[in-house]
């Protein structure tokens, strides 16, 4: 039986990276560590379907949109066939097919501006940095993560799909999307390969994911936690018997609180003199977690009980709910936290991983 | 990093203090009075463990210790392996305020400082 040619060569590209990406940045979900390779694949994969979209309108006659979008009433008449088993068989997508991909299209690139929208709330980084607060960004890193179940959800559906339509045409349709070849459909056109383009695309996003990625290849750690006030006699009043707890991780009552009490500190006498104290509790207060510069102010301020001034970190619901490790060893940040000097506290930075207790 | 200024600093600097103690009123200072003074346990107010400078400064000046009711790793006591111990007079005198209260109980004597000044400065590697 003849061949024709009917996915050209960019659209299988396009559909084979995207496959990558999307599995790329389900992979680095979830895990800080791995948030800069999550970022490129999202953006790799919002890249891949922009390019998908232009090709919709200027690619080879099976790939352009109007080849396979169809209005409801042709949707309709095809579910109707296909319940019927007299559907016949299309030369690209079906008129169900056809949506699917848009539904695709749709969440992928929903899923990359939420995620730009979190990154830029949360972190300070990518385009929306700086101009989003932090509680803002965590509003929407719930619908990002739904999204993506979403997605997931949509690829069980396609498989599925795919499976049914390549026992009804008796063809295996993955392999289509491979070499690009079907069994010819009588008056449908054969479509040019289009490998310029296709060389295009890919030179085009390897270049794109070089660039994106340099500064990771260069050594930098590129979500090492937005940089924090510090100041030298803060440092040197509060760092010597433990840690210098960074501002951001007591509400200001608290700060405020721990430095009227500071003869008798947890059973030590600080006694500081009144001006430097006072300096020190200004330090503290005006950058306590009310100013929630990043995610971990955010929770304190938004989970410690208004009612209650804890004198503790470690005393904080939202810390507790983290932490489940025993009061003895809870206070040594530093062996968990590399960067717990820096006060940044990212998963990065995580030296001994407890998740198995969680 | 060249430590050599520090270090002379230090061999200036404890002679200073020890000055400054004699002339608040203390003897002459003894370096086997002062190690005696570094070890010895004070029953705690709490009833808890026993104290000594040792629960926080650990059992040997030239090694670190751990500050016993945070962890913190602190620095080595003797200026022979931590050349800025005793440059700072006020440093000093701020930390003997503290450590001396929780541990001692009371504030510690200018013969107590300068005993212990001189045990820590004398250890050698
Ligand atoms: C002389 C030693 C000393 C100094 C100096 C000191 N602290 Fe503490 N701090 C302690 C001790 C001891 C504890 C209790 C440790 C424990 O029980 O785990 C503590 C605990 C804390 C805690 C609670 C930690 C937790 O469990 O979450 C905070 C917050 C704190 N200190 C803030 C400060 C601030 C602010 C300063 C500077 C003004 C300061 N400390 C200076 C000795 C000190
Ligand atoms: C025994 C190991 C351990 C110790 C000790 C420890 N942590 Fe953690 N910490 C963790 C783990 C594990 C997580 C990650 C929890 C998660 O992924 O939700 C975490 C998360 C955090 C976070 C949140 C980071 C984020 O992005 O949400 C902060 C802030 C933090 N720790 C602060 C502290 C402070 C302050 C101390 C000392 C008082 C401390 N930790 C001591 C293990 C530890
Ligand atoms: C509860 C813990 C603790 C105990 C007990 C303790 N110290 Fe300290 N000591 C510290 C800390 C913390 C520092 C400051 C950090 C550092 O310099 O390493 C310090 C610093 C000092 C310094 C400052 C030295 C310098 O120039 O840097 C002196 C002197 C000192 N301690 C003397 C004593 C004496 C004497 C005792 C016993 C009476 C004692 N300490 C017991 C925690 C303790």
């Amino acid at each position: 039986m003849a061949k024709m040619r009917i996915w050209d060569v960019p659209t299988r590209t396009f559909h084979g990276l995207l496959g990558a990406a999307v599995a790329g940045a389900w992979l680095t979900a979830g895990d800080a560590r791995w948030l800069h390779l999550h970022v490129l694949a999202g953006t790799l994969a919002a890249a891949l379907t922009l390019f998908r979209v232009l090709w919709g309108f200027i690619g080879g006659p099976h790939a352009r949109f109007r080849a396979f979008l169809r209005g409801p009433r042709d949707v309709r008449a095809h579910i109707h066939d296909l319940l019927a088993g007299t559907a016949h068989r299309p030369a690209g997508h079906d008129p169900l097919a056809g949506w699917a991909m848009v539904a695709a299209m749709a969440l992928v690139l929903l899923l990359a501006v939420t995620g730009v929208w979190v990154l830029g709330g949360e972190e300070g980084q990518g385009p929306l940095g700086g101009v989003l607060s932090v509680g803002q960004g965590i509003a929407l890193h719930g619908p990002h993560g739904a999204l993506s179940l979403a997605l997931l959800c949509w690829l069980g559906l396609h498989l599925a799909g795919v499976v049914l339509a390549s026992l009804r045409h008796g063809e295996a349709l993955p392999l289509a999307m491979v070499t690009g070849r079907k069994r010819a459909v009588p008056g449908a056109p054969s479509s040019p390969a289009h490998r310029g383009v296709a060389l295009l695309l890919v030179g085009a996003i390897a270049g794109g994911a070089l660039w994106s990625a340099r500064g990771v290849l260069a050594g930098e750690r590129p979500y090492a936690g937005r940089a924090l006030p510090d100041d030298p006699e803060w440092r040197s009043a509060c760092g010597e018997c433990h840690l210098a707890y960074p501002p951001h991780l007591l509400p200001a009552r608290s700060w405020t609180a721990l430095m009227d009490g500071q003869a008798d500190h947890f059973g030590e006498d600080l006694g500081l003199e009144a001006e430097p104290a006072a300096r020190v509790e200004r330090f503290l207060t005006s950058h306590a977690a009310e100013r929630e510069v990043n995610e971990a102010a955010w929770y304190v301020a938004h989970t410690t009980p208004p009612a209650e001034t804890p004198l503790r970190v470690t005393a904080l619901p939202w810390w507790r709910e983290r932490h489940p490790v025993p009061d003895d060893d809870a206070g040594r940040c530093g062996d968990c936290h590399a960067d717990a000097e820096a006060g940044t506290f990212v998963d990065g930075a995580m030296t001994r991983k407890e998740r198995s207790s969680r | 990093m060249n430590l050599a200024p520090l270090a002379v600093a230090a061999l200036l600097a404890a002679p200073g203090l020890i000055d400054a103690y004699r002339a608040a009123g203390a003897g002459a200072p003894d370096a086997a009075r002062g190690r005696a003074f570094w070890t010895q346990s004070f029953a705690a107010p709490d009833g808890g463990v026993a104290r000594a400078c040792t629960s926080c400064h650990g059992p040997d000046p030239l090694g670190p210790g751990r500050h016993v009711k945070t962890g913190e790793v602190l620095a080595a006591m003797a200026p022979a392996v931590e050349p800025t111990r005793f440059t700072d007079p006020a440093e000093v005198e701020k930390w003997f305020k503290r450590n001396c209260k929780w541990t001692v109980g009371r504030e510690c004597t200018p013969q107590e400082k300068a005993d212990v000044v001189l045990f820590l400065t004398e250890v050698k590697r």
